[in-house]
């Protein structure tokens, strides 16, 4: 049953989102209304269901029409009214989903797109594929520190890993360097601001990024790490961060 | 079908494996300090360069995302 579970999931999203075409398709009618009158508005509202309602139409359809008896969709509880769609929570064979639907169950959205959260993410954004977070600089000693995480045994780490020496070398007056290779150290910061992969970098708590930066090559990947620390001790030392000052102002 | 990229001594994704053997889940162990090939897969599926990366089926998880790990392979944590 657990193959079949695993090989529906993208199957339901599928035939969900071809089904909802075909329902768009076999009723016209839904688009040719005519704007504002006051007899559609009066039909519209008489079709507004419950989030129960709602949410028994839809798991009967999908269990009906999707599922086919190869197993079974339930409602995880009361679908709820958010931004103007109903919010349907179910539960296939103990895989959990969310689908969203029009408050009159004729349409069903498998997928939503976050603008919002979309926007939040894209702003902190930031070079060299780092994110950027609000936190305060982390010190120690008055300087800020600067992780690297890694392991031997990882290619992308041994490319990595000579690149932030020789970086932080340059700011060894500046900042404080925790160089972490196969190590356990600093496993708080670790689960903060990595994934829980590595080689993982934390500039100051400011920036952070797991994964190497490979694809930008040595040389930019070089410059990227001394913006952002140059970023964080205030452009010093100014000869090293002057260089790079481009960069930083893209920070 | 899941494969597991991971290296060897990396203590991130030996923490990642004994999550899944604990729960009983089989999965490929792919060495890509050993493998160039894997390593390019791994950077085709994901655009990154990390480990350890698990692929389940299809879906790709970066690092130990524990709650979607849970979530695909249906664990209760």
């Amino acid at each position: 049953m657990k193959n079949i579970n695993k090989n529906l999931i993208p199957l339901v999203v599928i035939v969900v989102a071809l089904a909802i075409g075909a329902v768009a398709y076999s009723n016209p009618s839904l688009f040719t209304k005519k704007q504002g009158s006051q007899q559609d508005n009066q039909q519209d509202n008489q079709n507004v269901l419950s989030t129960q309602e709602a949410g028994e139409q839809i798991i009967k359809y999908i269990n009906e029409n999707l599922l086919q008896g190869q197993a079974t969709a339930s409602l995880l509880e009361t679908p709820i009214e958010e931004n103007g769609v109903y919010k349907i929570n179910f539960e296939v064979e103990g895989q959990k989903y969310n689908f969203y639907s029009t408050k009159d169950a004729k349409y069903l959205f498998p997928q939503i797109i976050d603008l919002a959260k979309e926007a939040e993410q894209k702003a902190l954004e930031t070079i060299g594929n780092f994110s950027a977070s609000k936190d305060d600089v982390c010190q120690e000693n008055g300087k800020p520190i600067v992780y690297f995480f890694g392991s031997q045994g990882c290619p992308h780490c041994i490319w990595e890993h000579p690149l932030i020496e020789s970086v932080a070398l340059k700011f060894k007056e500046n900042i404080v360097f925790h160089n972490n290779m196969d190590s356990q150290e600093d496993m708080d910061i670790f689960s903060k601001y990595s994934t829980g992969g590595v080689p993982a970098l934390v500039i100051g708590c400011k920036y952070h990024r797991t994964g190497s930066g490979q694809n930008l090559g040595e040389e930019q990947e070089s410059k990227v790490l001394t913006a952002l620390i140059c970023k964080l001790t205030g452009n010093q030392p100014s000869d090293i961060c002057n260089e790079v000052q481009e960069l930083i102002n893209q920070i | 079908m899941i494969k597991f990229y991971s290296s060897p001594n990396c203590p991130y994704c030996f923490t990642l494996k004994m999550f899944l053997k604990e729960h009983g889940i089989q999965f490929e162990d792919i060495d890509i300090a050993k493998n160039k090939q894997a390593v390019k897969e791994v950077e085709e599926k994901t655009g990154k360069y990390e480990v350890p990366v698990l692929d389940i089926d299809g879906q790709i998880i970066e690092g130990f995302d524990r709650e979607e790990i849970c979530k695909l392979l249906n664990i209760k944590d």
